[in-house]
Order: C-alpha cells, then structure tokens, then sequence
C-alpha cells in the first residue's frame, strides 16, 4: 500500500492516466524476463518528461519510498523486479527520437525508445546504432543503458558503454544532471561511465545521446559445421590468432541447433557444432578475411561450410540463432539462461566440465553462445512438473557459472547480476571489492532507495556475505586464478 | 629535516624498507609544491599500508608514475608524500590468444609494447599511444586518460581497459572488472579511476584489450596552406567506406595524414580509395616512417603552454581557423573533434575565448594554470565530490587536483 498523501503527489506529476494501483494492472508489472521471481509494486507511474521523472523521484526520496525504473522489462535477470511496496517508474510513455546529427554521428533519443528503432531509423541514411542485443525488437535503450547491453556483434564494435555520449540524469533525490557531452572529454570524473552497467542502482537516465557508426560497406556470413564443439572452438582460436576481427563468432550445439530447427527452418546442417563468422568492413578487407576464415574452417575440421549469398540467407542464419532461447520449449517444458563468460582459450576444458554436470545432473543443456568473445549462454532444461527439478536445474547452473569464475572468467556477460546473482559476486570480487562497489553506490543514492537489492549483494538477502567464496578445484591444482 | 619530517621517513621506512624511502628533492615537486619523501612500495599490499599510514596522519599522497604527465590537472592544495609506482612493475599475465594482457601499473608503456611484440607467433598491441609514451607508466595513462593518434579507430584508455586493481586512501584494495573483454559484473569502477587525476584510488594493475597488429599499413598525406582545404579533406575521408586508424591534421606543418591499417590488399585498396576519391597521396613505407616521426609528440615538442581542447567534430574547422594564427602548433583529430595545441603564455586568453567561441572545451595541460578543466552542471559536481567523499573521505590522494577543488 501506498501513503495515500505520496500518491496523490505523484498522480499530480503524472496525471491520472499515468498512474496505475489497481492489484491485477500492477501484475504486469511484477517481473521482468526472469519471470520467476514477482513482487508486486504498490504503485506504477507512467512519466512523460525528464521532469516528471524527476517530480516522481522527488517524491518518492521525500517519502522514503525505494524506487524501480523500468524500460521494456525484457532483463534476464531480474533488474527491473519491483519492490514491495515501492514505486516502478516506467518509460515506455518516453518514446521519442529527439535529434538526428549524422554530421556529427550522434542521435538524441528518449530511454523508452527500443534499440532496433534507432538503427531503423539512421538506415536509410547510411548508419546504424551497434549495440545489438537478441532482444532488440522490445528492449529500450534505457534499458541498455542500465544494463550496458551487448549482443552478436560487439565483438567488434564494442559495448553501450562504447556507444554512449551523454545523458540527462536523475539522480536519486529527484535532481537533474547532465553527465558525459556531445563534445568528448568533459572534465571530472566519467559519472557516465559507472552509470552505464549499473542497473538503475544509481538514478535514471531520461535522455541519451548514442553515437552511430556508418554501415559497412559490404559484410560476409559463413555457417561452418562441425563434428564436435572442441573442433568449432578451435577455428575460433585460430580466426583470432590470425589477426582477424569478426563483426560476430556465433556458436551453437547439437541439441541448440536442433531445437532452432525445429521453429526456424533454416537448414542448419545437423552437426556437433555450428560456427557463425561474420566479417564486415570495406569489400576487399571483408572478402580477404572470408577466405582465410574458410581456410582455417577446414583446416581446423569442418564438415561443411556455407556462405550467405543474399541479404535473405544472411537473415535466415541469423533469425535462428536469435531464435535460440525461445525455441527451447519446443524441447523442453522449462528452461533456464544461464550467462557466463570465460577465456576463449578455456572454452574446450569448460565445455567439458559443462558436459559432465549435465551427466552428474541428469539434466540436458543446450549451449548457444558469443564464442569470439567466450561469453557463454547454456541453457538448462528440465520438466518443472517434476518435483525437485527446478532447484537442480539452479543448482547446475550455478556449478557452471563457478567454472566460468574458475578459468578466470564473470558470473556474466550481458545478462546482468539483478536480483538472480547478487549473491553471486562474492565469488568473483573480494569483501574490498564489493565495500568500493557499496560505496560508490552510496555516493550516488545514501538513503539506498534507487532500485534498492539489486547488482550488489546485502546480507539481507545472501546471508553472512564475506566468506562465501570458497577455491575451485581448478583453482587449488594451481591451474587458474582469479583477478 | 623537521622532526616530523624524520619521525615520518621512519615510519615508512618500517613499511617499505629503509632504500625505498627518501627525501624529497627538487625533482620531486609537483605542480609547485614541494614535498617532504618520495616513498616506493613494492606492491599492493605494501601500496595499502603506505595508504592508510598516510590518511592516519593527515599526509597528502601524489601517486606518481614516469612523471612524464604530473603537471596534468591543477596544482595539488597539499603534497606531503610522492607515492612512486616504480618497483610495481611487470606483466602479470599475457594470454596472446584471448588478445589480453594484465599489466602493473609501474610498468612503462613502451616495455609492455615490447614484451607484447616479443612473443613468437603473435603480433599484437595495446592501442594507446599517448604524447611522451616511451616513458610514460601504464598507471599515469590510465589515471590521465591520455591518448595518442591511434584514439580515432581505437579510443582511449577508457575504451581498452577491461579490469582494475586499486587501493583507496584507507588502505581497502579493490578490483572491477576481470580478465575478459565481456563483463557487466558489478559496477565499472574502472571507469571513474580512468582521468580521475590520481584522486580516487592508486591504480597498482590493469588488465586490457589488445588488438592484433595488422599485416599491412598505408599513409595518405594531404599537404595545404589552407585550413579549410584540410579539414574539407578529413570530413571526406570521414564519409568514406575506408577504416583510418589514424586521421590527424597538423598545423603549422599544413598535412592532413591518413593511416590505414589492415590486410595488404585492403590497406592498398582503402588507400587508394581515398586518394582516388578525396585526394592526397599514398607514401612510400621510409617517407611514411618520416613523416609519422615528425610530427609524433606534437604538440609537446616544445616549450610553451600546452592545452587539449574538445568541439563537436563539424565546428573543428572553425576552430582550426581561427586557432591557426594564434597557436604555435595544433594537432586535431577531425573525426573526433579533440587536440591538442600549444601557444604562447600571453595568447592563453585569446585561445580561451576563441575555443568558448565554438562551444568547444579547453584545459590547459603544461602552463603557468594548468587545470583539470570546469563542470557547468553543478548537480553533476555534486555527484564528484559526493563520490570522492565516498572513496577518500580526508582528501588524502591529490587534493585539489580534480575539477571544482576535488
């Protein structure tokens, strides 16, 4: 419930089509991507300006009331979950391009904008927005933002971090700031820079400057197959040893590709392995690393390659491998996602080591990942009818994010930590670490109201948090450490 | 020596050794203030005791690399200790095929490139090639945020550094990031340490992103007397289907110089692109050496106040028009709109006003008021000095060195 005095400050920023407090309206607003986890908030605002987003977070400082801004809600790991009680600010309503400036490669948008409108929209003209998360049709910048999203072709071209320039902010007292510049190297400290990734724990971003780059001037795709994962990870290594930089490294096995058959239809050859290379940049760079790519494909035991001869082919490969997650169900009753990342040099030995807690478990795991930059997604399925079996798949997939912690990698990618793996960072970052994190955090939002829970684990919700960590057996045999 | 001075030099002698601790000299000031011992821990843990001793007593600490950049934001209020990163050195890991390496951040830039370059089968690089880079540490690029030519493909430090180890005033040692280029756990700490002057933290190791040398490079070069023929040819090149690793405008030197770097073929044919289509002409692989030569550390070269100065990229010709009569020498990345230039002390003011005028910024690097520069939003200020209140709560490392006094 909300102070009845609280919401009627907000509906007057809003307006009463922007507030929602009705229990089965607030229900959609419960989850996020990670959809078993709900908390129902106690109010919903719609704002339309960055001052309404600032009147509403004003209000809510004043009244003590912890705050979650939303954009899409499409966030795999819970980011976006509300808080009992508090408030969700949700953007959606803050949907406008505000300005295009292909002269200097820079568009002004609203968070609420989805990321494949903005390349929609500088196409046309020669550019498009990087930056290519799998849920790009849906998920908005605000979002990406919060999130530091990646996708299949940061390889490349690099994160949201890389790609934004500045942004209008409100901070967690309700105040608006401008941070980074349309012109580069403002002075003091990169506020921006800690913004980005930080999963709306440190205020929300009402306007972002993105940079565009241009569209290259011609792009190959080549679908390799292998017999077996070892064999795809290896032309992975020596594609990268050999100096080239793929646009994307795609890679997806057996039980993946099948299940993406089954929706997709794109005529994936049925094999242990499959390899996406993209290459892009100007025709004769782009064509010249094609063929060296072929060659190292076969050198390094490819059953089979092909290469997208139109627009259209290239579409159909891509349409299934970002088709993975969802066609898990055609497979499987349930499903979970995992994201972690390790060493591209590493890939063979925790592949391995996936394929035995698949066993141990008697679950199956599909794997789907971004192999040139080792960022894993196994996906663990299981029957939830079947009693026990949600907490086993859990359990696996937290064995295979300690893996990834083992061979030297993160607990994620580009998912984020949310409120799934909050508990998680203290096997990857020391007591100290984490004390920064908090106290960078602090200086942000003292009275820890903006998306309270979430990126950062709190005894309340992890226990006794130092000494969680306990070494992996690779680490004890001295075969790996951690930063 | 003051008493205190010899009671500190014992203290720190107990915690570094007796040969790692000195008094201070006249080398050892920085930006005018002249401080009591330069004290050298061997590592991290050594960098954390030295820390909290200091921010016990109330000592300010300047953490200092090569030295090749501590003029570099304003004058600190206080130095009573030079922290020196020069046993904290070495390359602590180098996987050549995962194109990382982590490196501690006493070690100069050039060793790193060298080590890099050294190992058999590969050839790779860190992309940064910062003004006095030979000397420069790995620590002082990134706490300065300095960078080079090769900033218009590859950016600065801020885009290249993937994790960080790093101790707070108070002794707390911390780390962000990790050892692969794909990470969003936990917050980018990383990101406040790069240009933060020294005032957060003493950065101790940096783990980066290298990227592969290319097999084949090329050089166009546009001479002109005029500014505008120059920058007209950077804005085309600009729109071109071409990937410069370089595109630079130099002044007085009148060249616009264009790098591309890639397969052999595609390093020719992209040359040829722009000299076909823009104009310029391709160099030979001695004139490209050459030329690449001299106009390397320029602005820096010679005496004289030096600024670095930032526009939206479509004003850079105003800026260049109007600077070239004023300034002694200009380097201007186009594609960017940043550079570098150096004047006379007395013509600061015009420069000044001339750069306001285009919505440009400016800070003065090596001067008679060298500044970190100054943030108009004072809600975003706010934020900086709520965020070092945080970090370095008794304004132990740099004070003052930062915007706004920070």
């Amino acid at each position: 419930m909300l102070d009845p005095a609280l919401q009627e400050r907000l509906r007057a920023v809003v307006g009463d089509d922007g507030m929602i407090i009705e229990p089965a309206a607030l229900q959609t607003y419960a989850c996020d991507g990670l959809t078993g986890r709900r908390v129902s908030p106690a109010a919903v605002v719609l704002p339309t300006t960055t001052e309404q987003v600032a009147g509403v977070v004003r209000a809510c400082s004043e009244s003590d009331v912890p705050f979650v801004a939303r954009g899409a809600g499409t966030g795999l790991s819970g980011g976006a979950l509300p808080v009992a009680d508090g408030v969700v600010i949700g953007l959606s309503r803050m949907r406008a391009i505000l300005d295009i400036d292909l002269e200097n490669q820079q568009v002004t948008v609203q968070p609420g904008v989805t990321n494949l409108e903005v390349s929609k929209t500088v196409r046309p003209l020669g550019y498009f927005y990087a930056p290519d998360p799998s849920s790009q049709q849906v998920c908005t910048i605000g979002g990406n933002v919060a999130e530091n999203s990646g996708g299949a072709h940061c390889l490349k071209y690099g994160f949201t971090t890389h790609h934004v320039l500045a942004a209008t902010f409100v901070t967690a007292r309700g105040e608006i700031a401008h941070l980074g510049g349309s012109v580069r190297d403002p002075a003091g400290y990169d506020l921006l820079g800690v913004v980005i990734g930080s999963e709306g724990t440190l205020g929300i971003v009402t306007e972002v400057v993105l940079r565009i780059v241009r569209v290259p001037e011609s792009t190959e795709t080549v679908l390799a197959a292998f017999s077996t994962m070892g064999d795809a990870g290896e032309a992975v290594s020596r594609i990268i040893a050999a100096g080239i930089t793929p646009a994307a490294i795609e890679m997806m096995d057996r039980l993946a590709i099948q299940a993406c058959e089954q929706i997709v239809h794109a005529g994936y050859p049925d094999c242990g392995a499959a390899l996406i290379v993209e290459l892009d940049g100007p025709a004769v760079e782009s064509s010249a690393f094609l063929n060296q790519v072929l060659d190292i494909c076969a050198a390094s035991g490819a059953t089979e390659t092909r290469v997208a001869a139109s627009e259209a082919e290239r579409a159909l490969i891509w349409k299934a491998r970002k088709a993975a997650f969802a066609s898990m169900g055609r497979i499987s009753p349930s499903y979970y996602v995992q994201d972690g990342v390790i060493p591209r040099t590493r890939l063979r030995d925790v592949l391995e080591e996936i394929g035995s807690l698949s066993t141990k478990y008697g679950l199956r795991v599909a794997n789907v990942f971004h192999a040139g930059d080792g960022n894993l997604h196994p996906l663990v399925l299981y029957d939830n009818k079947e009693p026990g079996a949600s907490d086993r798949a859990l359990e696996l997939a937290g064995l295979i994010l300690e893996s990834c912690i083992a061979a030297g990698g993160s607990i994620t990618g580009e998912h984020g930590v949310g409120s799934d793996k909050a508990c998680y960072m203290p096997k990857m970052f020391s007591p100290g670490s984490i004390a920064v994190m908090g106290r960078v955090r602090d200086g942000f939002d003292a009275s820890d109201i903006c998306n309270p829970g979430k990126a950062l684990p709190t005894p309340r919700l992890c226990g006794e948090v130092p000494g969680m960590y306990r070494p992996h057996a690779i680490e004890m045999a001295g075969l790996a450490d951690r930063l | 020596m003051t008493v205190s001075t010899a009671q500190e030099l014992r203290l720190f002698t107990e915690l570094v050794g007796a040969s790692h601790v000195r008094a201070a000299g006249a080398d050892d000031v920085v930006g005018g203030v002249m401080p009591r011992l330069v004290v050298s821990p061997a590592d991290e843990s050594e960098v954390a005791s030295v820390l909290s001793a200091a921010t016990a007593r109330g000592l300010a600490v300047v953490a200092r690399g090569g030295s090749t950049k501590l003029e570099w934001g304003s004058r600190p209020d206080r130095c009573d200790i030079v922290l020196s990163t020069e046993r904290i050195t070495g390359i602590v890991d180098h996987e050549p095929a995962d194109l990382v390496c982590v490196v501690r951040a006493g070690t100069p830039l050039r060793a790193v490139q060298e080590t890099l370059a050294a190992v058999p089968g590969f050839r790779q690089r860190l992309m940064l090639d910062p003004p006095q880079g030979d000397a420069a540490t790995i620590g002082g690029v990134v706490a300065t945020a300095a960078s080079g030519p090769l900033r218009t493909r590859f950016g600065t430090a801020r885009d290249l550094v993937i994790g960080t180890s790093f101790v707070l005033a108070d002794g707390t040692i911390g780390r962000s990031g990790g050892k692969v280029v794909k990470n969003v756990a936990g917050f980018d700490v990383a990101k406040l340490l790069v240009g933060s002057l020294g005032t957060l933290a003493v950065i101790t190791e940096v783990a980066f992103r290298l990227h592969p040398l290319p097999e084949a490079s090329r050089t166009v070069v546009l001479e002109a007397r005029s500014v505008s023929d120059l920058c007209a040819f950077a804005t085309r090149v600009g729109r071109l289907q071409v990937t410069p690793s370089i595109l630079d405008i130099h002044w007085p030197q009148g060249v616009a110089v264009v790098r591309i770097d890639s397969s052999e073929a595609g390093a020719g044919v992209q040359a040829e692109r722009v000299v076909h289509d823009v104009g310029g002409r391709i160099l030979s692989d001695d004139e490209a050496t050459a030329l690449h030569a001299s106009v390397a550390g320029s602005p820096w070269t010679s005496e004289g106040t030096v600024c670095a100065v930032a526009v939206l990229p479509t004003r850079a010709i105003e800026l260049l028009s109007t600077l070239s009569a004023t300034c002694d020498a200009i380097a201007l990345r186009p594609l960017l709109g940043t550079g570098e230039l150096r004047c006379a002390a007395d013509a600061l003011g015009t420069v000044v006003d001339a750069v306001r005028a285009v919505g440009g910024r400016l800070v003065v690097r090596r001067g008679d008021a060298p500044s970190a520069g100054t943030v108009d939003d004072p809600v975003a200020l706010d934020l900086m000095r709520s965020v070092k209140l945080q970090l370095d709560p008794a304004r132990t490392l740099s004070p003052g060195r930062q915007v706004g006094g920070i």
